[in-house]
């Protein structure tokens, strides 16, 4: 029996798997005491060998590699879901420290403590985005003088 | 952009997937040009109507 998996459905249930090592991961910690670290590393080799086994048959089920229509959907996709995930991450942060500052009524550690490193991260993001949009806007002629301008 | 690629398609006795191989992108970018769904680069446009061997004019029509 041929088993067909589109690439998307692969993608999906690649992502379930991530979630249910994270959760195994979190257990483990948790649990702190034999056999959590064998079982972690059972999860982790079987959840590896399934997601490559996925990644592996989306790509047989939908073969063609990429073109440039693949490409513009990729690239929509990406810009789309880091979008989503700045802001979502961005609020997210945002009312961790002002609950941290709540809480412990510490506003140094707050401000030097990991949440803020992770909105420094966030900052960094869309620095990184803008010396992107530099390094292509330059590739693709964007700065470039014209004869009308000279 | 209107195309006529499925008129010229069916002169030339060829499949989505045949035309799709020879001009090096998928099936599903033949269906969704065919379909007006996307707009091919003017480097596919141009190759599309080379295959064809008629001018980008004869197979894609501008349209607002």
């Amino acid at each position: 029996m041929k088993i067909r998996i589109s690439r998307n459905i692969s993608y999906i249930i690649v992502a379930f798997i991530a979630l249910i090592e994270i959760g195994v991961i979190w257990w483990a910690a948790d649990y702190n005491r034999p056999p959590a670290m064998e079982v972690t590393s059972l999860a982790l080799t079987i959840g590896i060998v399934i997601a490559y086994f996925l990644m592996d048959l989306g790509k047989k089920t939908e073969p063609g590699g990429r073109d440039e229509r693949v490409e513009l959907v990729n690239s929509k996709s990406a810009l789309r879901t880091l979008q989503i995930f700045w802001i979502m991450s961005f609020s997210i942060l945002l009312a961790s420290i002002v609950r941290f500052i709540d809480f412990s009524r510490d506003i140094r550690r707050a401000i030097f403590g990991p949440i803020f490193g992770q909105l420094i991260m966030l900052v960094g993001v869309i620095i990184l985005f803008v010396a992107f949009r530099i390094y292509y806007n330059n590739k693709y002629g964007g700065y470039d003088s014209d004869e009308e301008s000279d | 952009m209107k195309n006529r690629i499925k008129v010229f398609r069916a002169m030339h006795d060829l499949t989505q997937e045949a035309l799709a191989n020879q001009l090096g992108v998928t099936r599903q970018t033949i269906l969704a040009i065919e379909k007006g769904k996307y707009d091919p680069s003017l480097d596919l446009a141009f190759k599309i109507a080379r295959y064809f061997e008629v001018t980008i004019e004869d197979v894609f029509t501008y349209e607002k």
